[in-house]
């Protein structure tokens, strides 16, 4: 191929990477944020330090999303943890017209119904929040320390199905992170794959 | 099928394959009877409603068609027994299958158990494969489905003393689904399965195969899935087995399945600080090249990979993942260079020197 030619074939070859929201590293400062809430209050990370923050980004439609909330799996870890003190924010990342987008009235009912206990639920339609953390999937977990430091970043256990016998016999990765935490141990499992749904941000 | 050809009255065409998902009762296994000068105005009219997604007035039309098929059907298998009373022949009518099974379609997929060959030999290995037909526009997913998503699992019910091996995955194709990068299937694919066949096997019966198969196929949505397949072969004791139908697919297949890098190239992987360079040396100037890990979260799927200019091979530049925490020290992955030239790369990971 001659000199030309392969040139050209380089040249389309090297696109400009997207511009990447900050990048998100376990043991790094967690990105602060503002969001609002389903009742209209703007949530901001940083008056939460001092206590264990988790982050949740769902999806009602999405067939793992429902896998932990049809079994009570999610409703379970919200009440334990924030039982503990845990500050809990489920995040909905889903734009207009997307699979999971939501106005706050219909979450709340959903909320209701469900006898779910986050703290609160942000609503993230821009996709602002999602893209500062690159929430891939629903679920999706970060786990933030009192020190605003990021200690989890993954899936919610070790099970990637929608196979609900599968939640009995998993490891829980929040349960297992915020326990060692609590304790002053360092993190096992630190990472994993975040398996659902992709997370439906505006095209 | 039949020692004479059907003459006057009616005349059999076969429904669309996987074209009307919503209403799955409508399948390519039921054959659709009705007058001749009729069946291509039927046809026409299938195709309409099928495209007319979920109105009741498409799903009611559709069931009256169905419905005259099936007085047809029931017309003809009158008359066929009177004609042969030849229960094999009206079985092959009814079902549109000489092997007892046929394929099953669920919502955006039509998926079945196939054989390269059309018997099994004692102590031979014979390729099966899972079969898929996606809806257009869905997809289902490869070993490492990247960002999001979950590929297909089996479980084999097996006859004793046979046994499985594990999926050959063919090289996948990258998938955009929300600035996420997934790997995976579009269309068609064949999951290819080794099933060796016990040297002890007796008797003459055939031999059946059962599968229940789950998968994940998305497109905006992810819609989870499952079939239960089945596959009987004859077994053939002596002689050259002959070739199924599918010979083709798999022979497709093959050519997509990774092969091992031939021993007169040279592989490398360096890690700088953000990324892998990935070195291929073939031993010529190699114009396009793909690289799909094969271990999640070490490489950032939805990152453009980089080519790079090699005297000899080609240079990818791969983005490290995010949640990539530790020093990698193998690199292994699936790349395509070309149709038909994917190749598996295992390789330590060396520090830059640069």
């Amino acid at each position: 191929m001659d000199r030309l030619a392969w040139s050209l074939l380089l040249a389309s070859g090297v696109l400009l990477a997207p511009p990447r929201a900050q990048a998100v590293h376990v043991g790094s400062p967690a990105p602060d944020f503002t969001a609002t809430d389903t009742y209209g209050k703007t949530e901001q990370l940083s008056e939460y330090k001092g206590k264990f923050v988790v982050l949740e980004w769902h999806n009602r439609e999405c067939p793992y999303t429902k896998k932990h909330y049809s079994s009570g799996n999610m409703q379970a870890l919200q009440k334990e943890w924030t039982g503990k003190g845990v500050v809990w924010f489920t995040v909905i990342s889903s734009a207009p017209r997307q699979q999971g987008y939501v106005t706050a009235e219909a979450e709340n009912a959903y909320v209701k119904q469900m006898k779910a206990s986050p703290t609160a639920v942000l609503l993230d339609p821009t996709g602002k929040l999602g893209h500062l953390y690159s929430a891939k999937t629903t679920p999706d977990i970060f786990i933030i320390n009192p020190q605003g430091i990021l200690i989890y970043d993954g899936a919610i256990d070790d099970k990637p199905t929608t196979d609900l016998e599968d939640i009995a016999r998993a490891k829980n990765y929040v349960s297992a992170a915020l326990e060692e935490a609590m304790a002053g141990k360092e993190v096992a499992v630190a990472t994993s794959r975040p398996y659902g749904c992709s997370v439906k941000y505006a095209r | 099928m039949l020692a004479r050809p059907l003459q006057g009255r009616l005349s059999p065409f076969l429904l669309p394959r996987g074209r009307c998902p919503r209403l799955p009762h409508v399948s390519a296994s039921r054959i659709v009877y009705c007058l001749p000068h009729r069946a291509e105005s039927t046809h026409r009219k299938i195709m309409t409603l099928c495209t007319n997604h979920n109105t009741r007035s498409a799903t009611r039309a559709i069931a009256d068609l169905v419905e005259v098929s099936r007085r047809n059907n029931a017309a003809l298998k009158r008359m066929l027994r009177r004609a042969y009373a030849t229960p094999l022949v009206l079985l092959s009518l009814a079902s549109g299958a000489r092997d007892g099974t046929s394929p099953v379609s669920s919502l955006h997929a039509k998926t079945e158990l196939i054989a390269e060959k059309d018997s099994i030999q004692p102590g031979q290995n014979s390729w099966l494969g899972l079969h898929f037909e996606l809806e257009s526009g869905w997809h289902i997913y490869w070993i490492n489905p990247g960002d999001s998503g979950e590929p297909p699992r089996v479980q084999w019910l097996l006859p004793t003393g046979f046994r499985a091996g594990s999926i050959q995955w063919p090289a996948p194709q990258r998938i955009e689904d929300h600035s996420l990068v997934d790997y995976g299937y579009e269309g068609e694919a064949l999951l290819m399965v080794p099933v060796q066949a016990p040297g002890s096997l007796a008797g003459t019966e055939p031999v059946k195969f059962e599968a229940t198969v789950k998968w994940l196929v998305c497109r905006e949505i992810c819609i989870p899935e499952r079939a239960d397949l089945a596959l009987s072969l004859p077994v053939q004791r002596k002689g050259a087995r002959k070739q199924s139908h599918w010979q083709e697919l798999f022979t497709r297949t093959r050519a997509r399945l990774p092969k091992q890098v031939p021993n007169d190239w040279r592989v490398t992987a360096l890690s700088e600080k953000d990324r892998f360079v990935l070195n291929i040396e073939t031993g010529s100037l190699e114009p396009q090249a793909t690289f799909f890990p094969l271990e999640p979260n070490q490489i950032e799927n939805a990152s453009p990979q980089e080519l790079g200019r090699l005297a000899r091979g080609v240079r990818l530049k791969l983005r490290k993942s995010d949640q990539l925490l530790r020093p990698l020290s193998r690199l292994k992955g699936v790349v395509e260079l070309g149709p038909g030239r994917v190749y598996l790369i295992d390789v330590p990971v060396l520090a830059s020197n640069s």
